[in-house]
């Protein structure tokens, strides 16, 4: 019986080794085998360095195919949100901390070690020998002139406020740094873990970000012209070099012509993909589907200033709107109804004893306690920005006008859309964390973007925010679950689905996967074969 | 002859001009904030008011249009909100593809008129007419952009002759080549067909027949060169098809072109950028079909009189 376990476990190191099996896949084999998740991740990490480093040198060009460009031409990653945008950062640049599996633990990166020596201090010990791209080593002066200019309150980078607080870095010794925030900040760790590394230089001149990209990360920046964003293995990357030689973000607007190009042969990977276009994968052995979203939700945003200011009546669309038919028969299961404010892969993700399942008939109760009439109506707008919003919005409409809720759709193209959302009562969007913390999306329940999203100024949730922003551990997730449940039960927003974000692989792309983020920290450890 | 010619040089410039206006106050009317489109959807308003000062969109109206019309004799269009290039060197960039695939189509289409619309005049009713007025019909009522996905699923999907998407080489020409050809064509064989029709009617056609001449030699040196006058004129206006199909042809095959450019530029409302694009768009319409009409009176004597 041991020998045949022994055997067995052998046979999954070589199966990781030679990229037959993805991550996840083997670390449920291996709790197939009994092993601990700890003896598990240490086997598949031990397994995946030898499979990259034991190649000769990288090999190969990896197409990714995107729906959307980076958000401008410039590369300063403290400044923007897209998708493409941080797919790019997590390759060209390195952080102090970072991903390496696919299990979503954080590890040591530029720093090597790092611990609270007091609740808004964090010491980190700098990794020595690592250098930019350019040559020049990574130094604690680049480290402290990019956290201290995102850790400014006169920053006015968009990154400031939602994944970096008020903080400043201190110089202790060359290899040695303390991040100091103004407040207690729980979520730094996993800010960290995003938060690229630029040399001093572009900090000083950021103009230079809008040429180049220059970082320590296990990719060079290229070029970006027509569309594509090309990068090129940094052999010189401390923690060896990346399997794949190069790497092509290309943006491809059109849906048909993305899944065609991946038939094709033209690019290896598409994103966030929709449930037709993983149909036309199902059953075929030429591809897989790799599906970790970062915390990404599709809400149905309320403005709760005018009639959607009553709870009872915010409480009675939540019980008239039938969540999961629409996820079964529009999103085609791709996607999962939560049962809390955030989404079920959040840390602190509780499911909250009322939940709202479909029941029109206490909708109406509630819409009649509230003393609704029939002339009731709520102004909705649509558009093309969230995959299926058509679709979903006149379900929602339909739900809604099954318990007499008149809603008058107005459909608005994207520009327009993004501009004027916030004019309707219903309006449906996507929100999706870019630090793996729940912290990211909460905040958004306060101050000026809470006016200005949702039309919202609950004196409650500020205290709620700041509570979970300042505690760590066990109790961080219960005050994370607290306001998440707070936001439910007042249902604040209508919490439709989590978005999964599925990608569709080649399989001649082998140890690709994914962890808990919007970029692809761990596309170094992919390889791929012609 | 000359007076003729200023005074369309004139009308066109001050067409241009017009469009420029049009374009410029339609682009500040259509809902839309270009600080908006580039923040992501819960930025606070201290992001928008930023970019809203680096576009210079917090400006007002008059000002805006100031500078950007001062521009352009200077050829400078401003500087692309997203891509933050000036905006000429972009649509330049992308200039030699989109011609390419507008040359290749138009070449493409002309080809397919002239011997479908030959061939179909020489003996109307046969059965090449009926293919020619078919493929025509077929040509006119099929939407590019349904063209362009069934030539991708039948020739890059399925038999792997030609690329998907992106621009390749030669290859990558072929399939959006034909799908804009296809809507083309028709109204070029439609002109070609009937012009020939009245021209084989025509005297100085029959005293040729009676001269024995060989009916090649009637077809493409009397009557072909009388009947195609009319088919230079459509060119001119084929070329407005061009414009609009090159656009779903490059979305679709995601052809690296200036239509491209210019479905991006729209949906982040880069202000600069689309001025430019329908500017310089506009100008190649309104003065290649100048052209046009010029290259007309140097063919046709009468209309040189007439003038």
């Amino acid at each position: 019986m041991d020998k045949t376990h022994d055997l067995e476990l052998n046979e999954l190191r070589a199966a990781i080794a030679s990229g037959r099996m993805s991550r996840r896949a083997a670390l449920k084999r291996a709790a197939a085998l009994g092993l601990s998740l700890s003896g598990a991740v240490a086997l598949i990490s031990e397994a995946g360095v030898s499979s990259v480093r034991a190649q000769d040198a990288p090999s190969g060009t990896l197409v990714i195919g995107n729906a959307e460009p980076p958000t401008s031409a410039q590369w300063d990653s403290y400044t923007v949100f897209g998708l493409v945008d941080a797919q790019v950062a997590s390759l060209v640049h390195d952080s102090l901390l970072g991903y390496d599996s696919a299990d979503g633990a954080i590890v040591g990166h530029l720093a090597t070690a790092w611990e609270m020596t007091d609740p808004t201090t964090m010491r980190l010990t700098l990794r020595e020998g690592v250098t930019f791209h350019d040559g020049s080593p990574v130094t604690a002066e680049d480290v402290k002139a990019t956290l201290d200019r995102v850790g400014s309150p006169d920053s006015g980078l968009a990154w400031h406020g939602l994944i970096f607080p008020n903080m400043s870095v201190n110089i202790v010794d060359p290899t040695t740094i303390e991040v100091v925030t103004e407040e207690v900040f729980g979520p730094l760790e996993k800010s960290l873990a995003v938060a690229p590394i630029f040399p001093a230089g572009d900090i000083a001149d950021p103009a230079l970000l809008t040429e180049r990209a220059i970082g320590a990360g296990p990719y060079k920046w290229i070029s970006y012209d027509e569309n594509k964003v090309t990068l090129e293995a940094n052999t010189d990357y401390w923690a060896g070099a990346p399997g794949i030689q190069t790497v092509v973000f290309e943006y491809i607007q059109d849906a048909n012509a993305r899944i065609s190009a991946l038939l094709t042969g033209q690019v290896d990977i598409i994103t966030r993909c929709s449930s037709e276009q993983l149909d036309r994968v199902e059953d075929d052995d030429n591809f897989y589907v790799v599906d970790v979203p970062p915390l990404t939700q599709i809400l149905c945003i309320y403005q709760n200033n005018g009639q959607l200011a009553n709870q009872e009546i915010r409480q009675a669309l939540a019980y008239a709107i039938d969540r999961q038919a629409i996820v079964d028969g529009i999103l085609m299961g791709v996607g999962k109804v939560p049962f809390s404010a955030i989404a079920t892969n959040a840390p602190g993700y509780q499911e909250q004893p009322e939940r709202f399942d479909f029941d029109p008939e206490k909708a109406r109760e509630l819409l009649a306690a509230a003393g609704v009439g029939e002339d009731f109506t709520l102004t909705m707008a649509t558009s093309t920005l969230v995959p299926h919003q058509k679709e979903i919005d006149q379900a929602i409409a339909q739900f809604l006008q099954d318990v007499g809720i008149n809603v008058d759709i107005t459909t608005l193209e994207v520009g327009a859309f993004r501009t004027s959302y916030n004019q309707y009562d219903l309006t449906l969007n996507t929100l999706a964390s870019f630090n793996y913390d729940p912290d990211f999306v909460l905040g958004f329940y306060a101050g000026p973007t809470a006016e200005a999203v949702f039309n919202l100024n609950d004196p409650a949730i500020p205290p709620m925010i700041d509570a979970q922003r300042s505690s760590s551990g066990e109790e961080r997730l219960e005050n994370i679950n607290e306001l998440a449940a707070y936001l439910w039960d007042g249902q604040v927003s209508l919490y439709l689905s989590d978005e999964l974000w599925p990608f569709i692989v080649s399989s001649k792309v082998q140890n690709y996967d994914r962890v808990p983020v919007v970029g692809e920290p761990l596309l170094r450890l992919a390889t791929k074969s012609e | 002859m000359r007076k003729v010619i200023l005074r369309r040089l004139l009308q066109n410039i001050v067409l241009v001009v017009v469009i420029v206006l049009v374009v410029f106050i339609l682009m500040r009317l259509t809902a839309g904030d270009p600080a908006r489109m580039k923040a992501p959807v819960f930025a606070s308003d201290e992001i928008l008011q930023s970019y809203r000062e680096q576009f210079g969109t917090d400006r007002p109206l008059t000002a805006q249009l100031w500078d950007f019309v001062s521009g352009i004799p200077r050829g400078d269009f401003g500087t692309s909100f997203r891509y933050q290039q000036p905006v000429f060197e972009l649509i330049w960039q992308r200039v030699p593809e989109t011609a390419l695939l507008a040359f290749t189509s138009l070449t493409l289409a002309l080809l397919v008129a002239i011997v479908l619309g030959v061939a179909g005049a020489r003996r109307p009713g046969s059965a090449i007419d009926r293919f020619g007025i078919a493929a025509s019909t077929l040509g006119q009522s099929a939407p590019t952009f349904w063209v362009a996905l069934m030539l991708v699923l039948i020739f890059s999907v399925h038999f792997r002759w030609f690329p998907a998407v992106g621009f390749t080489g030669w290859k990558s020409l072929v399939l959006p080549s034909i799908a804009v050809a296809l809507a083309v064509f028709p109204a070029d064989l439609r002109v070609l067909r009937s012009s020939m029709i009245d021209t084989f009617h025509q005297e100085h056609i029959r005293t040729a027949r009676a001269f024995g001449i060989s009916n090649r030699r009637i077809t493409w040196l009397y009557a072909f060169r009388n009947a195609a006058l009319p088919l230079i004129t459509v060119v001119g206006i084929d070329l407005g098809y061009l414009l609009g199909g090159t656009i779903v042809a490059e979305v679709v095959f995601n052809y690296p072109g200036v239509g491209q450019l210019a479905i991006d530029s729209v949906n982040a409302r880069d202000y600069p950028l689309i001025q430019a694009i329908t500017i310089l768009t506009a100008m190649v319409f309104v003065f290649v079909n100048l052209g046009i009409d010029v290259l007309y009176m140097v063919l046709d004597p009468r209309i040189r009189i007439e003038a």
